[in-house]
């Protein structure tokens, strides 16, 4: 442990994990539950286009599963030295999917109708997407990065787990948003092509809006959620406020109605791009700090550190083992290796993370 | 570590109900009727030559809730609602499918929307346009679709009000349609 971790917990009496196991059940049965609804929500919503317009639906689904598939590889994949857990990667597109997806489209629509009616409906044209979206949107998404944090603590160590979670959370949103996007389109096009008005919206929404979306302004805010999660709230409240305005900030800029959207396209990847970048290399150069002091201290043999922080690497190391009980004496040492070089690693303050 | 986990599991759905449901909460205390003033024009759509303008005469309560200069406005005097909106056309090719797409449109918010067989309109702004009686649950009124010259977009006029006074919706159909400017025709 390093001083970036909070205190070893005293001895606590033997009811105490009983009651840490049956919050964080707690936190899951209500994700759950938030993610039903959620889904209900959408399905209800979104009903009558699937009656209407059947095959125009099902294509504005079928047109966004490849931005599903390769953005959840390739943001699992943007972790450096080993993806996060399938599972909870597949629970953070599920909540950005679904309960944040539907939380927001109720929270939009009144604040929406809220800035009409207070500010005229010329105001809300131009201005309730810039000024809603960003407030509802990024809380009811990084809501979720803070009940995975919650409810697998492993998962979500330092701001590069956050950021990784929060990204594929923000994945799940912009999919989901996308297809109601498309859906919307009909109408606004007259129903005159159905198909023709789902294939041009996801068309500009993957290839132009797509490179920094809801994946991007999430990233950044989960990356305070993982802040938060290193270095507990008294440490963490400040750097994760600074993500999650940050977050708002790219949301802001890219629903405004200037500039052109290729520049706030280009503005918000760069942002994203760079906050990565650094949380990379701060992360990668702590990990080969932990990782030299362990073969200094003779826990780690100096013949096997080499392969230890790449994929690539780990992935060769294992085939030259002998199938069966000597792989699987490595591939146990090589995990075991990780998690110890991983949990140290997770938040100091080196580099410019 | 965020040790206290069922504090912060509480902030967080705390938060989400909030957003959730304070907006609309909040909202609904405010009135959304906006009376229009006398001769007030209305434009829809984008702006410049992609937009149209028109004038719905005294007496009409704008609900800005849910009103989009860019795409629609909604209107209400009395017992007749109006809503005019304004589509993009994809390829000028479609403005003949514009009745049929309408007709699905109305379906989306009521199935038991239905529109009647179309006529053409008298007096349309390019003489393109068709009308057309519309019925949706127990209300009764007359819709328009009027693509402008260049058919790339249209605008499109869907008056109701209960069965015993679809006359008055009808006559706001009509009334609405021969207040609309195509400003790019004017040129």
């Amino acid at each position: 442990m390093t001083a970036a971790f909070p205190p070893a917990p005293a001895p606590v009496p033997a009811a105490a994990p009983t009651r840490t196991g049956r919050d964080i059940r707690a936190v899951q049965v209500t994700a759950v539950i938030l993610c039903l609804l959620g889904t209900a929500l959408l399905a209800l919503e979104f009903y009558p286009y699937l009656v209407v317009f059947p095959r125009a639906t099902a294509l504005a689904v079928a047109l966004q599963l490849p931005l599903l598939l390769v953005g959840f590889w390739l943001l699992r994949r943007a972790r450096p030295i080993r993806s996060p857990s399938r599972a909870w990667s597949a629970a953070a597109v599920t909540w950005g999917a679904t309960a944040a997806t539907a939380c927001a489209l109720l929270a939009n629509q009144g604040l929406t109708s809220l800035l009409g009616k207070t500010a005229g409906v010329v105001f809300a044209s131009t201005w309730s997407a810039a000024l809603s979206a960003p407030l509802n949107e990024e809380l009811l998404k990084v809501a979720g990065v803070v009940l995975i944090a919650l409810a697998a603590p492993r998962a979500i160590r330092g701001p590069v787990d956050g950021m990784v979670y929060g990204a594929l959370t923000g994945l799940g949103f912009q999919v989901v948003e996308n297809v109601t996007y498309s859906l919307n389109n009909i109408p606004l096009s007259g129903a005159t092509d159905p198909a023709a008005a789902v294939t041009i919206s996801a068309i500009i929404r993957v290839a132009l809006t797509g490179l920094a979306s809801h994946w991007a302004m999430s990233a950044v805010a989960g990356t305070g959620v993982g802040y938060l999660a290193a270095r507990g709230p008294r440490r963490g409240a400040v750097p994760a406020a600074v993500c999650l305005a940050g977050a708002m900030a790219m949301h802001f800029v890219f629903d405004a109605p200037r500039p052109p959207i290729t520049l706030k396209v280009l503005v918000d990847f760069a942002v994203v791009l760079v906050v990565y970048l650094c949380l990379r290399h701060g992360y990668r150069a702590r990990a080969q700090a932990v990782l030299a002091a362990r073969v200094a201290a003779g826990s780690v043999p100096a013949i096997e550190a080499p392969d230890l922080l790449t994929r690539g690497r780990r992935r060769r190391r294992l085939r030259r083992a002998r199938a069966g009980a000597e792989r699987a004496d490595v591939n146990a040492r090589q995990q075991a290796d990780i998690e110890d070089i991983e949990r140290e690693a997770a938040d100091q303050p080196r580099g410019c993370a | 570590m965020l040790a206290r986990r069922v504090g912060w599991l509480i902030a967080v759905v705390g938060v989400m109900a909030v957003l959730t449901a304070g907006w609309p909460l909040v909202s609904r205390a405010v009135s959304a009727n906006q009376p229009s003033a006398a001769g007030q024009v209305l434009t829809i759509g984008p702006g410049g030559s992609d937009s149209a303008q028109f004038d719905p005469g005294p007496g009409w309560v704008i609900n800005s809730a849910i009103s989009d200069p860019l795409q629609a406005w909604r209107l209400a005097r009395g017992p007749v609602n109006v809503t005019v909106l304004y589509v993009t056309l994809l390829n000028p090719s479609q403005a003949g499918r514009l009745w049929s797409g309408l007709g699905n449109i109305l379906r989306l918010g009521d199935p038991s929307a239905r529109l009647g067989r179309p006529v053409a309109l008298a007096g349309a702004p390019a003489g393109a346009g068709q009308t057309g009686p519309v019925t949706e649950n127990g209300h009764a009124g007359q819709v328009a679709v009027l693509p402008d010259a260049a058919a790339d977009f249209a605008v499109e006029v869907v008056s109701a009000a209960p069965a015993g006074d679809s006359a008055a919706a009808r006559a706001t159909t009509a009334l609405v349609v021969r207040s609309l400017r195509f400003p790019a025709r004017a040129a």
